[in-house]
This record gives C-alpha cells, structure tokens and sequence, in this order.
C-alpha cells in the first residue's frame, strides 16, 4: 500500500480505515462473545419462563431452581451481553470520532477475555446457589470486584481518545459517550459498595433502596446514553441528513443527565424509607419521558424521509426500532410509575417486563444497529447473507413485541389486578399469568432463534469470511442475479490498479 | 467523489500523485469507509410546538406526583399517607382456625422450650436437681398444680416418683402468659412423655385458676405443703370437646366437628 495520500478526501478515508483495522479484534471480541452470552441468557430466560407454566420442568438438579436461573439470565443479559456489546460500541464510536487509532488493543482484548472468564466463574457459582442475591448484582463478592477493575483497562482508553481528539467540533455521540464512561463505574461503583461491602453499616433498608436505584442507574446512565449515541450516529450517518435539531439533542442530553439518577426508588413506594423518595424517584420516572420523547423525535425525523435507506439498511431499520423501543420503554416507566396505577403493577411481573423490554426492546435493537455498521468496517468484509439479518430483525421484534406488550403491560395488569383482590389466593394470579407466561417464552424463543444465527453469522464474520466486495450487504431481492445487489467494481478496480502499476 | 473534504485547507490534488492508483488502493482496502457518508451535524430545524406542549403535559404529571409526598426532603417521615390496601368489601373474612388438639400440642410444645433446660425435652428432669415431669402426680392429678409453679414458681423441698428434690424454681411468666398459651402448655406436659390425662382446657378455666391464684393467703412461690391441697381438684365447667375448631388467636369455639 502506498504511504503517501494527499487528496483530503483519501487521507481522511484512509484515517478512518486505520481506526477501524486498530479495533478490529477487541471490538469482534466484544460483539461476538456478547451475542453468545445473549444466547445463554435466553436459554436461562426460557428454562425460567417454563418454569412458571410447567413447574416440573427440569426440577431433577437444583441448579435449574427457578431462583437460580433467573439470576443467571439477568446476570449474563447485563453484564455478558449489555456491557460488552456496550463497550465494542463505545471502543469504537469513541474512537471513530476522535480520529484516533486505537493503540492499547491488546490489553482490551486481554481485559475482555478475563471478564468473560470472571462471569463464566460467577454465573457457575450463581447456579451452585452461592451468588450474592443482591438484584443485578448477582454476582459473588469477588466476581464484581474483577469486573470493576477491568472496566478500567477497557475504558480508560477511549477517555485518552477523547482527549487527544482531533478537529474542534465534539459531536453529540461523544456528549453521550464521555457520560457512560464516567457514568458507569460511578453507578457500578455505588451499588458493589453498598450492597455488596458495606453491609453491617447504616440503616438495613439502605441496601434495598441503594438496590432499586443502582437498576435504574445501569439501565437510565449506562445503557441508555451508549444506545443513544448509537443512534445519534448510524441514523445522520446512513441518511446522509445532518441530525434534525442538533438544540434539542443536546437538551436531550441534559434532560436526561439531570432526570435519569433521581429514578429507581419508585419500586419501594410504601416500604419503610423516608416516604418523599419514592415520590421523588416517581416523578423523575414521568419527567423522563422528556429526554425520551425529545431523542427519539429526533431520529426519527432525522431518518424520516429515505424510506430506500429506511428498506434497505439493517442499521438503520434497527436504530429506528430502537428509537421506538426508547419511547416504548419511557412509556411503560412512566405509566407504572403512576401512584394510582401503582397498586397494580408494583408487585406485579410489570417490573421484570420493563426492564426486559428495556434491555431487549431499546438498547439491544440500537446495539444491532451499530453492530450491522461497524462489523464490515472493521473485518473490511461484507455480511455474508440478507437473509440471516432479515430474519434476526423480523423474530428480534416478534419477540420484544410478545414480551412489551402481551406479557409485560396486559399480563401485568391482569397479574397484579389479582393480587390487589384480598381474598384471592394466590394460586389464582398464577392462573392468571399462566397464557402470559407462555407468551413470555414464546417471545424469548423467538429471540433465541434469531441471536444464534446472528452470533454465528458474527463468528464468520471475524473469521474474515464475509463478502469481498465495494457494496454493502443491504436488504433488497436481488435485482441484480446476485443475492446482495450488484457486487460493486472491484474487479474493475483491481484491473485498473494491475494496469497502472504496469505501466 | 462528489464528498466535501474534511480539511479543506489542503490543496486537492498534487501533481506527482497518481490519483487514479491511490484511488483504487483506498477503495480495496477500505471499501466500507470510503462509500462512507459525512456526519453533518449542524441540523438546526425548527422543534415542533407540539413536543414543547407534550413536555409540559408530562411536567404537570411529574409535579403532581412529586406533591403527593407532603414531607419532601424530611427523612423521618417514614408512612405515605393512604398507602394501606383496602379491606375485603364484605366479603368472608377468612380467620385463622385449627382443630383444638393439635393446635395445643404444637403451641405447648413451643411454650415448652423454655422448660427444656430443666425439665428436660423427655420430661425426665435431671436426676438429684430438678424433678421429672413424666408421670409426676403433681402433673396429672390436677392442672392447678402445674399452673400454679408456672406463674410463681416452686420452692422447698418436694417428692417426686419417690424422690426428694430440693430445688428452687422461679417463675415462668404465668401471668403475663396468655390464657389460651397456658391452657396449651398445661395441656402438653399433662400429655406428653408417656402422660394421658386428655382434658382440653379452655381459657375460661384457665380464668378460674387465675382467681384461685390471686386469692391465695402466701405470697411468692408455692411449696409442696401449698399444693397438696389441690391434688385431686378439678376445673368447673366444661373443657373443650375432642375436635373443635376454634380460632387460633382468641380461642373462640369455631365449630364442633
């Protein structure tokens, strides 16, 4: 390859390559491994959906105890699949923006392997019934820790990054970036120490509030602003249309940095903490649809108008779902934060459905955005066939609409209006939930269909055996004899440079 | 290429630059990159008056929600007013309820691990310190008797299955003990450890004994010479009939099976 570039365009194109080559194994690292991990949380997801419509179900070993497995889904969908597919995205927008190569991919890469190691360890102790019991902190004691200090060695860099950025203007993505850098170890930090270590010290129920808030925390200061910057990215990006207000994203921004920590408190409405919290944390819950409503307008203007882009991108279908799946998620947070709707939904399977629907419904979609846009760019290959992304789109949202809106709002409604009966035992709650409960694995099965394909399609995709080819995977019928369009002019290309070089 | 450049203070092109060559380089090796479209980010279109009418909607929701609590920021305000469940609209109130015997049998033996450190969990007591329970006279001749070193204790030297005891034994909380918790006591050390006495006591007379002791003419606790006038008394009264349900907290007849 030549070392001299001058053409402005070329120079910059050529940057962008290098950034994406410097990433490209920690990033397939982290996308791969966290599909994976999706899998087996669906698997546990499904074994403990089962497990409430056919309580016989695997009863022959006690690693499969309902309370078990329902720790090790929520704990490999958080942390083996939210927090590494985060990271990739993070590594790599953060870089891509900063026009910085990334020079300490090594030691991201070892750091992502040892934190797939330390929850492999966590989730086998989880099932032997020695996990910590803390919500979403399910995790050992020791398991949190590793994790905490790797996080260190994965983000630290894209902070440097940031730092020594080049060009002047600090895009809305890295607004929201930067925030989830700092966000989630202060976030993570909280909750370990305070339900984790600090445990003989202070007020008992201390550890059940510092609980609900550190759920709300991850999901509203982690979780949401790096699928935001996602979409902030990939819709401008393939649309070619500068974001529709760039005022109301950054009020956006602030909104939900102001709004998002007061929320989480609101699930412990009557329990025996000073009482103005939970109406606090209420209030928040509602404001948020503000940000919520201001980002996700804001995509999909942005994206409103190139239908063709809108048909044929995978990124772009799934950032708009996502953009969806944000007011989704808002909507349903707000409604159950209600005092007065409340009493139906507070000890009812509302709560698990929201952050299900959160997890599955916003955040993930946007993360398959990102992963349909960044994958070609760093393995410098196309995706290998329509069909496979077709089909990850089209059961990824059968499955978050059987779980958001068949089980979490008209199976939790129906749910808690029994519970709230007195007199009614609970037997027939459960008889209740039981046509939800299947749908609930219904919907996960459809999940799990599509991300096992999808992992493998990933898997080959690191393996270098996508497509080569100057045209990019989209979602059309081949017009053109060839499944994904016509195959670009490399061919073409590689003449002409034998020819040049020739001469 | 028809894209802006990024840096437009560089010149376009120079002359000993094979375009062409570099060109088709770029587009092998980085073909995803180069068909890249520029992030613009200077979007400036007007917001909709119907997201800042929307906005204020929810804020007015928000803030009535936040005033529901009336003691903001107070941390010793622990009860949110109104946050009780309803009560059952006429409906059966379920009240909880057991069969008699088996009711007095596991709240007695509850009340007995208090005894077991003496007395022993077989009733046998310890040989040369504290007498047995298991086929004492004073036990089963009559529930006075029991009742009695319950509430105030026992001291003074007492035969028991041919044995002199010595001892002194302090009292047991007879009195602060509710009457349906020593009727069950009473009823299971008259009918444990090979004992069969089989009378179900109710709490009214428990009450007769409660009389009985507080007209007694000593005070402090009972003695041998006291409560041999008692061997052989019955209750007034009837005691519960065999299989009667009745409500776990009060004792109240339920029905009779």
């Amino acid at each position: 390859m030549s070392t001299e570039v001058n053409s402005p365009f070329l120079e910059d194109t050529k940057l962008r390559a290098d950034v994406d080559r410097s990433l490209r194994h920690p990033v397939m690292f982290f996308f791969t491994s966290g599909a994976a991990w999706l899998a087996v949380s669906l698997v546990l997801g499904i074994i403990t959906s089962i497990k409430t419509h056919a309580p016989g179900f695997l009863d022959c070993t006690s690693f499969f105890n309902t309370g078990l497995t329902m720790q090790a889904h929520m704990s490999t969908l958080i942390y083996g699949w939210g927090a590494q597919a985060a990271f990739g995205v993070i590594i790599w927008l953060m870089a891509r923006l900063s026009r910085q190569e990334s020079k300490r991919s090594g030691i991201i890469l070892v750091a992502g392997h040892i934190w797939n190691a330390a929850m492999t360890y966590g989730v086998i102790k989880i099932l032997m019934g020695e996990g910590s019991g803390i919500a979403w902190l399910y995790f050992p004691t020791e398991v949190t820790a590793v994790l905490i200090g790797l996080y260190f060695f994965i983000g630290t860099w894209s902070v440097i990054a940031f730092r020594v950025r080049r060009g002047g203007h600090i895009y809305i993505s890295q607004w929201y970036i930067l925030a989830s850098l700092f966000w989630f170890p202060w976030v993570l930090l909280t909750g370990f120490l305070f339900c984790q270590i600090y445990l003989g010290e202070g007020h008992p129920m201390m550890i059940t509030a510092t609980s609900a808030w550190f759920r709300s925390a991850l999901l509203l200061l982690f979780f949401t602003p790096v699928a935001i910057a996602s979409a902030y990215y990939i819709a401008p990006k393939v649309t070619g249309r500068p974001v529709y207000s760039y005022n109301l994203a950054i009020f956006g921004f602030w909104a939900l940095a102001i709004v998002g920590p007061w929320v989480g408190m609101q699930r412990l409405m009557g329990a025996p903490i000073p009482s103005f919290m939970p109406y606090l944390s209420a209030g928040a819950a509602i404001l948020l649809l503000i940000p919520a409503i201001a980002v996700a307008i804001n995509i999909l203007r942005t994206a409103k108008g190139s239908s063709s882009a809108m048909a044929h991108s995978p990124s772009l279908r799934f950032t708009v779902a996502g953009a969806v799946g944000l007011l989704l998620m808002a909507g349903i947070g707000a409604l159950i934060s209600l005092p007065s709707v409340m009493k139906y939904t507070q000890f009812s399977t509302v709560q698990y459905g929201y952050e299900l629907t959160a997890i599955l419904g916003f955040f993930s979609m946007c993360m398959y955005g990102a992963i349909y846009f960044i994958v070609p760019r760093v393995t410098n290959r196309e995706w290998i066939s329509v069909g496979l992304i077709r089909q990850h789109f089209w059961l990824s949202i059968y499955g978050v609409l059987a779980i958001a809106l068949i089980y979490t709002i008209t199976g939790g409604f129906m749910h808690g209006d029994i519970i709230e009966r007195p007199g009614e035992v609970a037997a027939t709650a459960y008889s209740r939930l039981y046509p939800y409960a299947i749908s609930l694995t219904t919907g996960f099965i459809f999940l799990l269909i599509s991300t096992f394909f999808f992992c493998v399609h990933l898997l080959l995709m690191w393996l270098r055996l996508g497509r080569r080819s100057s045209h990019p995977t989209l979602l059309v019928r081949h017009p053109h004899g060839s499944p994904h369009g016509p195959e670009g002019d490399l061919d073409k290309l590689a003449e002409l440079d034998s020819n040049l070089s020739a001469n | 290429m028809s894209v802006q450049p990024i840096d437009p203070k560089k010149p376009d092109l120079e002359e000993s630059t094979n375009v062409s060559l570099q060109h088709a380089d770029v587009m092998r090796s980085a073909g995803a990159a180069s068909r890249e479209k520029q992030v613009r980010e200077n979007g400036l279109e007007p917001v909709s008056m119907w997201i800042f009418i929307t906005g204020s909607i929810i804020a007015i929701i928000a803030g009535s929600v936040l005033f529901k609590s009336s003691s903001l920021l107070e941390y010793d305000s622990f009860v949110a007013s109104g946050y009780t469940q309803k009560d059952d609209p006429g409906g059966a109130t379920t009240v909880p309820s057991a069969e008699i015997e088996s009711l007095y049998m596991s709240m007695g033996k509850a009340k007995y691990t208090g005894c077991i450190a003496c007395h022993g969990a077989d009733g046998n007591g310890t040989p040369g310190a504290f007498p047995p329970l298991a086929g004492a006279k004073w036990v089963k001749e009559s529930p006075i008797i029991p009742a009695f070193a319950i509430i105030h204790g026992v001291k003074g030297a007492i035969e028991v299955q041919g044995s002199t005891y010595n001892g002194n034994m302090p009292s047991q909380g007879g009195d602060t003990m509710g009457d349906l918790e020593l009727a069950a006591l009473i009823y299971y050390i008259q009918n444990s450890f090979g004992n069969k006495v089989g009378v179900l006591y109710t709490p009214e007379q428990i009450g007769q004994i409660r009389k009985l002791s507080n007209e007694r003419s000593e005070s402090g606790q009972v003695t041998a010479a006291e409560l041999t006038k008692y061997l052989g008394k019955k209750l007034d009264g009837d005691s519960f009939e065999p299989g009667t349900i009745v409500n776990k907290k009060t004792g109240e007849i339920l029905e009779v099976e």
